[in-house]
Protein backbone atom coordinates (compact mmCIF):
# COMPACT_ATOMS: atom_id res chain seq x y z
CA UNK A 1 0.00 0.00 0.00
CA UNK A 2 1.47 3.34 -1.02
CA UNK A 3 0.53 6.50 0.78
CA UNK A 4 0.11 9.76 -1.12
CA UNK A 5 2.25 12.04 1.05
CA UNK A 6 1.00 15.25 -0.62
CA UNK A 7 -2.62 14.35 0.20
CA UNK A 8 -1.61 13.47 3.75
CA UNK A 9 0.10 16.84 4.08
CA UNK A 10 -3.07 18.55 2.83
CA UNK A 11 -5.10 16.66 5.45
CA UNK A 12 -2.60 17.69 8.12
CA UNK A 13 -3.03 21.34 7.06
CA UNK A 14 -6.81 21.03 7.14
CA UNK A 15 -7.10 19.28 10.49
CA UNK A 16 -5.08 21.54 12.72
CA UNK A 17 -6.58 22.31 16.12
CA UNK A 18 -5.47 24.49 18.97
CA UNK A 19 -5.71 24.39 22.75
CA UNK A 20 -7.98 27.42 22.51
CA UNK A 21 -10.57 25.25 20.68
CA UNK A 22 -11.12 23.23 23.87
CA UNK A 23 -13.26 24.50 26.75
CA UNK A 24 -10.92 23.63 29.63
CA UNK A 25 -13.48 24.82 32.19
CA UNK A 26 -16.26 22.52 30.94
CA UNK A 27 -17.97 20.45 33.67
CA UNK A 28 -16.59 17.00 34.51
CA UNK A 29 -13.21 17.78 36.06
CA UNK A 30 -14.50 16.61 39.47
CA UNK A 31 -15.07 13.08 38.17
CA UNK A 32 -11.48 12.17 38.92
CA UNK A 33 -11.59 10.20 42.14
CA UNK A 34 -9.19 10.75 45.02
CA UNK A 35 -8.02 7.18 44.55
CA UNK A 36 -7.20 7.81 40.87
CA UNK A 37 -5.54 11.19 41.34
CA UNK A 38 -1.97 10.36 42.53
CA UNK A 39 -1.43 7.49 40.07
CA UNK A 40 -3.07 9.41 37.24
CA UNK A 41 -0.87 12.43 37.95
CA UNK A 42 2.31 10.32 37.61
CA UNK A 43 0.96 8.60 34.51
CA UNK A 44 -0.12 11.84 32.79
CA UNK A 45 3.23 13.46 33.58
CA UNK A 46 4.99 10.51 31.92
CA UNK A 47 2.68 10.62 28.89
CA UNK A 48 3.17 14.40 28.42
CA UNK A 49 6.96 14.15 28.69
CA UNK A 50 7.08 11.10 26.41
CA UNK A 51 5.09 13.05 23.81
CA UNK A 52 7.67 15.81 24.06
CA UNK A 53 10.53 13.35 23.68
CA UNK A 54 8.69 12.01 20.60
CA UNK A 55 8.45 15.56 19.31
CA UNK A 56 12.24 15.87 19.51
CA UNK A 57 12.61 12.66 17.49
CA UNK A 58 10.30 14.04 14.78
CA UNK A 59 12.41 17.23 14.72
CA UNK A 60 15.44 15.08 13.93
CA UNK A 61 13.53 13.20 11.23
CA UNK A 62 12.52 16.47 9.56
CA UNK A 63 16.21 17.18 9.00
CA UNK A 64 16.91 13.70 7.64
CA UNK A 65 14.18 13.37 5.02
CA UNK A 66 15.33 14.10 1.48
CA UNK A 67 11.77 14.22 0.17
CA UNK A 68 10.60 17.80 0.88
CA UNK A 69 6.99 16.68 1.42
CA UNK A 70 8.07 14.08 3.97
CA UNK A 71 10.33 16.66 5.64
CA UNK A 72 7.33 19.01 5.86
CA UNK A 73 5.17 16.24 7.31
CA UNK A 74 7.76 15.51 9.96
CA UNK A 75 7.99 19.22 10.78
CA UNK A 76 4.23 19.26 11.34
CA UNK A 77 4.35 16.05 13.37
CA UNK A 78 7.05 17.60 15.55
CA UNK A 79 4.65 20.47 16.31
CA UNK A 80 1.69 18.12 16.75
CA UNK A 81 3.50 16.00 19.33
CA UNK A 82 4.28 19.20 21.19
CA UNK A 83 0.59 20.11 20.97
CA UNK A 84 -0.35 16.75 22.47
CA UNK A 85 2.10 17.31 25.32
CA UNK A 86 0.65 20.81 25.87
CA UNK A 87 -2.92 19.45 25.81
CA UNK A 88 -2.04 16.72 28.30
CA UNK A 89 -0.50 19.31 30.59
CA UNK A 90 -3.66 21.42 30.24
CA UNK A 91 -5.70 18.36 31.30
CA UNK A 92 -3.44 17.98 34.33
CA UNK A 93 -4.04 21.61 35.22
CA UNK A 94 -7.79 21.06 34.84
CA UNK A 95 -7.58 18.13 37.21
CA UNK A 96 -5.58 20.20 39.67
CA UNK A 97 -2.48 18.05 39.38
CA UNK A 98 0.04 20.82 38.79
CA UNK A 99 2.00 22.79 41.31
CA UNK A 100 0.89 26.24 40.14
CA UNK A 101 1.17 26.29 36.35
CA UNK A 102 4.59 24.65 36.31
CA UNK A 103 5.00 21.38 34.41
CA UNK A 104 5.75 18.41 36.67
CA UNK A 105 9.33 17.30 37.12
CA UNK A 106 10.08 14.54 34.58
CA UNK A 107 11.00 11.13 35.99
CA UNK A 108 14.74 10.52 36.01
CA UNK A 109 14.39 7.86 33.28
CA UNK A 110 12.72 10.43 31.03
CA UNK A 111 15.41 13.00 31.81
CA UNK A 112 18.08 10.50 30.75
CA UNK A 113 16.15 9.70 27.57
CA UNK A 114 15.86 13.45 26.83
CA UNK A 115 19.61 13.91 27.22
CA UNK A 116 20.32 10.90 25.02
CA UNK A 117 17.93 12.05 22.31
CA UNK A 118 19.17 15.62 22.39
CA UNK A 119 22.72 14.39 22.00
CA UNK A 120 22.29 11.71 19.36
CA UNK A 121 18.97 12.12 17.52
CA UNK A 122 20.33 14.40 14.82
CA UNK A 123 23.19 12.02 14.05
CA UNK A 124 21.12 8.83 13.75
CA UNK A 125 20.19 7.67 10.23
CA UNK A 126 16.58 8.12 9.09
CA UNK A 127 16.26 4.33 8.84
CA UNK A 128 16.77 3.94 12.60
CA UNK A 129 14.63 6.81 13.87
CA UNK A 130 12.02 6.26 11.15
CA UNK A 131 11.66 2.64 12.33
CA UNK A 132 11.70 3.33 16.07
CA UNK A 133 9.00 6.02 15.97
CA UNK A 134 6.17 3.78 14.65
CA UNK A 135 6.93 1.20 17.34
CA UNK A 136 6.60 3.79 20.08
CA UNK A 137 3.52 5.28 18.43
CA UNK A 138 1.67 1.95 18.35
CA UNK A 139 2.33 1.48 22.05
CA UNK A 140 1.28 5.03 22.90
CA UNK A 141 -1.70 5.17 20.57
CA UNK A 142 -2.80 1.54 20.76
CA UNK A 143 -2.61 1.04 24.50
CA UNK A 144 -1.88 4.03 26.70
CA UNK A 145 -4.21 6.65 25.22
CA UNK A 146 -7.08 4.17 24.65
CA UNK A 147 -6.70 3.03 28.24
CA UNK A 148 -6.93 6.62 29.50
CA UNK A 149 -10.13 7.27 27.57
CA UNK A 150 -11.67 4.06 28.95
CA UNK A 151 -10.68 4.73 32.54
CA UNK A 152 -11.32 8.46 32.97
CA UNK A 153 -14.92 9.62 33.35
CA UNK A 154 -14.26 13.27 32.53
CA UNK A 155 -15.94 13.84 29.12
CA UNK A 156 -13.31 16.42 28.17
CA UNK A 157 -10.65 13.72 28.40
CA UNK A 158 -12.39 11.82 25.57
CA UNK A 159 -12.71 15.03 23.52
CA UNK A 160 -9.01 15.83 23.83
CA UNK A 161 -7.78 12.29 23.20
CA UNK A 162 -10.04 11.91 20.17
CA UNK A 163 -8.19 14.87 18.64
CA UNK A 164 -4.85 13.42 19.74
CA UNK A 165 -5.71 9.99 18.31
CA UNK A 166 -6.72 11.49 14.97
CA UNK A 167 -3.29 13.11 14.73
CA UNK A 168 -1.54 9.95 15.88
CA UNK A 169 -3.29 7.85 13.24
CA UNK A 170 -1.76 10.08 10.54
CA UNK A 171 1.65 9.82 12.24
CA UNK A 172 1.31 6.03 12.19
CA UNK A 173 0.21 5.92 8.54
CA UNK A 174 3.26 7.96 7.53
CA UNK A 175 5.48 5.93 9.88
CA UNK A 176 4.43 2.62 8.30
CA UNK A 177 4.82 4.13 4.83
CA UNK A 178 8.38 5.18 5.68
CA UNK A 179 9.14 1.68 7.01
CA UNK A 180 8.16 0.34 3.61
CA UNK A 181 10.15 2.97 1.70
CA UNK A 182 13.26 2.30 3.80
CA UNK A 183 12.83 -1.42 3.15
CA UNK A 184 13.04 -0.78 -0.59
CA UNK A 185 16.50 0.80 -0.25
CA UNK A 186 19.30 -1.13 -1.99
CA UNK A 187 21.43 -3.47 0.15
CA UNK A 188 24.42 -1.13 0.18
CA UNK A 189 22.30 1.66 1.72
CA UNK A 190 21.24 -0.71 4.49
CA UNK A 191 24.88 -1.69 4.99
CA UNK A 192 25.93 1.97 5.26
CA UNK A 193 23.15 2.68 7.78
CA UNK A 194 24.11 -0.35 9.88
CA UNK A 195 27.78 0.71 9.84
CA UNK A 196 26.81 4.27 10.85
CA UNK A 197 24.82 2.98 13.80
CA UNK A 198 27.42 0.46 14.92
CA UNK A 199 30.16 3.07 14.80
CA UNK A 200 28.10 5.64 16.68
CA UNK A 201 28.41 5.94 20.48
CA UNK A 202 24.60 6.27 20.42
CA UNK A 203 24.26 2.50 20.16
CA UNK A 204 26.15 1.80 23.40
CA UNK A 205 24.14 4.30 25.37
CA UNK A 206 20.76 3.56 23.78
CA UNK A 207 19.84 0.55 25.93
CA UNK A 208 20.75 2.17 29.29
CA UNK A 209 18.63 5.15 28.19
CA UNK A 210 15.71 3.13 26.80
CA UNK A 211 15.37 0.32 29.36
CA UNK A 212 14.51 2.45 32.42
CA UNK A 213 12.17 4.57 30.25
CA UNK A 214 10.15 1.56 29.09
CA UNK A 215 10.19 -0.16 32.47
CA UNK A 216 9.09 2.98 34.30
CA UNK A 217 6.31 3.66 31.75
CA UNK A 218 5.16 0.03 32.04
CA UNK A 219 5.14 0.18 35.85
CA UNK A 220 3.11 3.38 35.80
CA UNK A 221 0.45 2.03 33.43
CA UNK A 222 0.25 -1.23 35.29
CA UNK A 223 -0.03 0.77 38.51
CA UNK A 224 -3.00 2.55 36.94
CA UNK A 225 -4.67 -0.81 36.29
CA UNK A 226 -3.86 -1.41 32.62
CA UNK A 227 -3.53 -5.06 31.75
CA UNK A 228 0.08 -5.48 30.62
CA UNK A 229 -1.09 -7.76 27.83
CA UNK A 230 -2.89 -4.84 26.15
CA UNK A 231 0.42 -3.00 25.96
CA UNK A 232 2.09 -6.04 24.48
CA UNK A 233 -0.79 -6.62 22.05
CA UNK A 234 -0.28 -3.06 20.83
CA UNK A 235 3.41 -3.77 20.31
CA UNK A 236 2.46 -6.89 18.35
CA UNK A 237 0.80 -4.60 15.79
CA UNK A 238 4.28 -3.47 14.87
CA UNK A 239 5.19 -7.09 14.17
CA UNK A 240 2.07 -7.58 12.01
CA UNK A 241 3.01 -4.70 9.69
CA UNK A 242 6.10 -6.64 8.66
CA UNK A 243 4.05 -9.78 8.09
CA UNK A 244 1.80 -7.88 5.69
CA UNK A 245 4.51 -5.94 3.84
CA UNK A 246 7.49 -7.86 2.42
CA UNK A 247 9.38 -4.58 1.80
CA UNK A 248 9.21 -3.75 5.50
CA UNK A 249 10.92 -7.04 6.33
CA UNK A 250 13.93 -5.92 4.27
CA UNK A 251 14.54 -3.03 6.69
CA UNK A 252 17.23 -4.15 9.20
CA UNK A 253 16.26 -1.51 11.78
CA UNK A 254 12.69 -2.78 11.71
CA UNK A 255 13.86 -6.36 12.22
CA UNK A 256 16.03 -5.39 15.20
CA UNK A 257 13.27 -3.30 16.76
CA UNK A 258 10.69 -6.02 16.15
CA UNK A 259 12.86 -8.49 18.07
CA UNK A 260 13.33 -5.89 20.80
CA UNK A 261 9.54 -5.45 20.96
CA UNK A 262 9.10 -9.23 21.33
CA UNK A 263 11.65 -9.23 24.13
CA UNK A 264 9.78 -6.44 25.91
CA UNK A 265 6.47 -8.25 25.41
CA UNK A 266 7.77 -11.52 26.85
CA UNK A 267 7.55 -11.04 30.63
CA UNK A 268 9.72 -14.10 31.31
CA UNK A 269 12.59 -12.86 29.12
CA UNK A 270 15.84 -12.05 31.01
CA UNK A 271 15.59 -8.54 29.52
CA UNK A 272 13.10 -7.68 32.26
CA UNK A 273 15.52 -8.69 35.01
CA UNK A 274 18.04 -6.32 33.49
CA UNK A 275 15.38 -3.64 32.84
CA UNK A 276 14.10 -3.76 36.42
CA UNK A 277 17.66 -3.60 37.77
CA UNK A 278 18.50 -0.65 35.49
CA UNK A 279 15.38 1.17 36.68
CA UNK A 280 16.29 0.62 40.34
CA UNK A 281 19.81 1.95 39.70
CA UNK A 282 18.49 4.94 37.72
CA UNK A 283 16.06 5.75 40.55
CA UNK A 284 19.10 6.41 42.73
CA UNK A 285 20.98 8.36 40.08
CA UNK A 286 21.88 11.71 41.66
CA UNK A 287 20.03 14.50 39.87
CA UNK A 288 22.91 16.90 40.43
CA UNK A 289 24.95 14.81 37.99
CA UNK A 290 22.46 15.50 35.20
CA UNK A 291 23.38 18.34 32.89
CA UNK A 292 20.85 21.15 32.59
CA UNK A 293 17.91 20.11 30.41
CA UNK A 294 17.92 21.22 26.76
CA UNK A 295 15.92 24.40 26.15
CA UNK A 296 13.27 22.62 24.02
CA UNK A 297 11.99 21.19 27.30
CA UNK A 298 10.79 24.69 28.24
CA UNK A 299 8.34 24.68 25.32
CA UNK A 300 5.89 22.59 27.34
CA UNK A 301 3.01 24.81 28.47
CA UNK A 302 -0.64 24.47 29.43
CA UNK A 303 -1.39 28.06 28.42
CA UNK A 304 -3.54 28.19 25.21
CA UNK A 305 -2.75 31.85 24.49
CA UNK A 306 0.70 33.43 24.82
CA UNK B 1 -2.84 47.72 -0.34
CA UNK B 2 -3.70 44.05 -0.43
CA UNK B 3 -1.14 41.74 1.08
CA UNK B 4 -0.92 38.13 0.06
CA UNK B 5 0.57 36.21 2.95
CA UNK B 6 1.89 32.75 2.54
CA UNK B 7 3.63 30.21 4.67
CA UNK B 8 5.19 26.84 4.07
CA UNK B 9 8.46 25.55 2.77
CA UNK B 10 10.21 23.61 0.07
CA UNK B 11 7.24 21.36 -0.63
CA UNK B 12 5.02 24.27 -1.55
CA UNK B 13 3.78 27.55 -0.19
CA UNK B 14 0.17 27.97 0.85
CA UNK B 15 -2.02 30.93 1.69
CA UNK B 16 -2.32 31.81 5.37
CA UNK B 17 -5.83 30.82 6.46
CA UNK B 18 -7.77 33.56 8.16
CA UNK B 19 -5.45 36.49 7.46
CA UNK B 20 -8.30 38.54 5.95
CA UNK B 21 -10.16 38.36 9.29
CA UNK B 22 -7.20 39.56 11.36
CA UNK B 23 -8.32 42.56 13.43
CA UNK B 24 -4.88 44.17 13.58
CA UNK B 25 -2.80 45.50 10.72
CA UNK B 26 -1.17 43.36 8.05
CA UNK B 27 1.70 44.84 6.11
CA UNK B 28 4.35 43.62 3.71
CA UNK B 29 7.85 43.74 5.20
CA UNK B 30 9.09 46.11 2.52
CA UNK B 31 6.20 48.54 3.18
CA UNK B 32 6.52 48.66 6.97
CA UNK B 33 7.07 52.10 8.49
CA UNK B 34 8.50 51.40 11.94
CA UNK B 35 7.24 54.70 13.38
CA UNK B 36 3.64 53.60 12.62
CA UNK B 37 3.93 50.88 15.26
CA UNK B 38 3.10 52.18 18.73
CA UNK B 39 5.25 51.24 21.70
CA UNK B 40 3.83 48.20 23.48
CA UNK B 41 2.17 46.76 20.39
CA UNK B 42 3.01 43.17 19.53
CA UNK B 43 4.45 42.52 16.10
CA UNK B 44 4.59 39.13 14.40
CA UNK B 45 6.85 38.62 11.39
CA UNK B 46 5.86 35.62 9.30
CA UNK B 47 8.31 34.00 6.93
CA UNK B 48 11.89 35.10 6.57
CA UNK B 49 13.47 36.93 3.69
CA UNK B 50 15.83 39.91 3.58
CA UNK B 51 13.02 42.47 3.95
CA UNK B 52 11.45 40.65 6.94
CA UNK B 53 14.78 40.30 8.73
CA UNK B 54 15.53 43.98 8.16
CA UNK B 55 12.04 44.89 9.42
CA UNK B 56 12.39 42.69 12.53
CA UNK B 57 15.78 44.20 13.36
CA UNK B 58 14.49 47.77 12.90
CA UNK B 59 11.47 47.03 15.09
CA UNK B 60 13.58 45.58 17.90
CA UNK B 61 15.97 48.53 17.70
CA UNK B 62 12.94 50.82 18.06
CA UNK B 63 11.98 48.98 21.27
CA UNK B 64 9.09 46.84 20.01
CA UNK B 65 8.21 43.29 21.01
CA UNK B 66 8.74 41.08 17.99
CA UNK B 67 8.05 37.41 17.32
CA UNK B 68 9.53 35.90 14.19
CA UNK B 69 7.68 32.85 12.86
CA UNK B 70 10.29 30.88 10.97
CA UNK B 71 9.67 27.16 10.57
CA UNK B 72 11.90 26.68 7.54
CA UNK B 73 15.08 28.62 8.35
CA UNK B 74 17.22 30.32 5.75
CA UNK B 75 20.93 30.73 5.71
CA UNK B 76 21.95 34.06 7.24
CA UNK B 77 25.48 35.30 6.61
CA UNK B 78 27.28 38.26 8.16
CA UNK B 79 27.42 41.45 6.14
CA UNK B 80 30.94 41.67 4.81
CA UNK B 81 32.59 45.08 4.58
CA UNK B 82 35.71 45.96 2.67
CA UNK B 83 37.84 43.99 5.14
CA UNK B 84 36.21 40.85 6.53
CA UNK B 85 36.39 40.53 10.33
CA UNK B 86 36.02 37.12 11.94
CA UNK B 87 35.99 33.61 10.55
CA UNK B 88 32.36 33.75 9.42
CA UNK B 89 32.94 36.92 7.39
CA UNK B 90 36.12 35.50 5.94
CA UNK B 91 34.35 32.31 4.88
CA UNK B 92 31.48 34.29 3.35
CA UNK B 93 33.96 36.49 1.44
CA UNK B 94 35.84 33.40 0.25
CA UNK B 95 32.58 31.84 -0.96
CA UNK B 96 31.83 34.95 -3.02
CA UNK B 97 35.36 35.09 -4.43
CA UNK B 98 35.28 31.38 -5.29
CA UNK B 99 31.98 31.81 -7.09
CA UNK B 100 33.43 34.69 -9.15
CA UNK B 101 36.60 32.71 -9.83
CA UNK B 102 34.64 29.70 -11.02
CA UNK B 103 32.58 31.88 -13.35
CA UNK B 104 35.77 33.35 -14.78
CA UNK B 105 37.20 29.91 -15.59
CA UNK B 106 33.94 28.36 -16.72
CA UNK B 107 35.24 28.08 -20.29
CA UNK B 108 38.16 25.83 -19.21
CA UNK B 109 37.34 22.22 -20.12
CA UNK B 110 37.19 19.90 -17.11
CA UNK B 111 35.67 16.48 -16.34
CA UNK B 112 32.04 16.63 -15.16
CA UNK B 113 32.85 15.25 -11.70
CA UNK B 114 35.49 17.94 -11.10
CA UNK B 115 33.16 20.65 -12.36
CA UNK B 116 30.35 19.47 -10.07
CA UNK B 117 32.69 19.26 -7.08
CA UNK B 118 34.06 22.74 -7.71
CA UNK B 119 30.56 24.07 -8.36
CA UNK B 120 29.45 22.97 -4.88
CA UNK B 121 32.37 24.72 -3.15
CA UNK B 122 30.83 28.21 -2.79
CA UNK B 123 27.66 26.75 -1.29
CA UNK B 124 29.67 24.58 1.13
CA UNK B 125 31.69 27.64 2.18
CA UNK B 126 28.52 29.67 2.66
CA UNK B 127 27.01 26.99 4.87
CA UNK B 128 30.25 26.93 6.87
CA UNK B 129 30.11 30.73 7.18
CA UNK B 130 26.49 30.49 8.35
CA UNK B 131 27.43 27.87 10.93
CA UNK B 132 30.25 30.06 12.29
CA UNK B 133 27.93 33.06 12.34
CA UNK B 134 25.36 31.14 14.40
CA UNK B 135 27.99 29.77 16.77
CA UNK B 136 29.31 33.25 17.37
CA UNK B 137 25.98 34.83 18.26
CA UNK B 138 23.67 32.08 19.51
CA UNK B 139 24.55 30.46 22.82
CA UNK B 140 21.56 28.15 22.99
CA UNK B 141 22.08 24.87 21.13
CA UNK B 142 18.39 24.39 20.34
CA UNK B 143 18.03 27.93 18.92
CA UNK B 144 21.12 27.29 16.84
CA UNK B 145 19.69 24.05 15.55
CA UNK B 146 16.31 25.58 14.79
CA UNK B 147 17.97 28.35 12.80
CA UNK B 148 20.16 25.96 10.82
CA UNK B 149 18.82 25.58 7.29
CA UNK B 150 18.31 22.12 5.84
CA UNK B 151 21.31 20.77 3.96
CA UNK B 152 18.98 20.46 0.96
CA UNK B 153 18.11 24.17 1.10
CA UNK B 154 19.23 26.01 -2.04
CA UNK B 155 17.73 29.47 -1.44
CA UNK B 156 19.90 32.58 -1.67
CA UNK B 157 21.52 33.40 1.69
CA UNK B 158 20.36 36.48 3.61
CA UNK B 159 22.76 39.02 5.15
CA UNK B 160 22.47 40.38 8.65
CA UNK B 161 24.66 40.99 11.69
CA UNK B 162 22.06 41.66 14.40
CA UNK B 163 19.28 39.09 13.88
CA UNK B 164 20.95 36.17 15.68
CA UNK B 165 22.15 38.46 18.47
CA UNK B 166 18.59 39.69 19.03
CA UNK B 167 17.21 36.14 19.07
CA UNK B 168 19.89 35.15 21.58
CA UNK B 169 19.10 38.14 23.80
CA UNK B 170 15.37 37.30 23.66
CA UNK B 171 14.40 40.72 22.29
CA UNK B 172 13.29 38.99 19.11
CA UNK B 173 11.43 35.77 19.97
CA UNK B 174 11.87 32.91 17.55
CA UNK B 175 8.79 30.75 16.97
CA UNK B 176 9.94 27.78 14.95
CA UNK B 177 6.58 25.98 14.77
CA UNK B 178 4.68 25.97 11.47
CA UNK B 179 1.85 28.51 11.32
CA UNK B 180 -1.57 26.81 11.32
CA UNK B 181 -3.79 29.85 10.77
CA UNK B 182 -4.39 33.48 11.58
CA UNK B 183 -7.27 34.38 13.88
CA UNK B 184 -8.84 37.78 14.53
CA UNK B 185 -6.45 38.32 17.42
CA UNK B 186 -3.25 36.59 16.45
CA UNK B 187 -1.46 33.61 14.98
CA UNK B 188 -2.06 29.97 15.75
CA UNK B 189 0.91 27.67 15.48
CA UNK B 190 0.77 23.91 15.07
CA UNK B 191 1.91 23.30 18.65
CA UNK B 192 -1.63 24.36 19.58
CA UNK B 193 -0.85 27.82 20.93
CA UNK B 194 -2.22 31.18 19.90
CA UNK B 195 0.20 34.13 19.78
CA UNK B 196 -1.56 37.47 20.24
CA UNK B 197 -0.43 40.18 17.82
CA UNK B 198 -1.36 43.73 16.85
CA UNK B 199 0.64 43.77 13.65
CA UNK B 200 1.52 41.05 11.19
CA UNK B 201 4.49 41.68 8.93
CA UNK B 202 4.68 39.26 6.02
CA UNK B 203 7.38 38.48 3.51
CA UNK B 204 6.55 40.25 0.22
Amino acid sequence: MTLDLSKTLDRVHERQWALADVDWDAPGADRITDEQRPKLAAFMADVAWIEQVGARAFAALARKAEDPVLADLYRYFHAEEQRHANAELALMRRWDMLDGDEPPEPHISIRLAMDWLDRYADSLPLAVLGSAIPMLEVALDGALLKFLVDEIDDPLCAVVFEKVNNDESRHLAVGFHVLEVIGRNPAHRHAIDIAKVLLSPAIFTSLPAAMPLFTNARDNVVGMGLDERKLYDALARFDKVGQRQPDVRRNPSYLVLKEFGKMVANRSHPYHVLGDAATRIVDHYPRRLLKSPPSWVDQLTAEPVV
Amino acid sequence: MATIATTGSASGRRALDGIVDFAGRVVGAADLVVSDVEIGQRVACIGVDQATIDAAVSLVEAGHRVKVFEDDPRLVLPRVGLIPFGRASLCARLAGSTRLGLRAVAFVPAPGAVRRRLGRMPSVMEHRAGSLHRRRHLDDRWDRRQLTPSRFDRRTPLRDDSYYRMVDAGSCELISWPVASVTTSGIRTCDGLEHRADWIVVAP
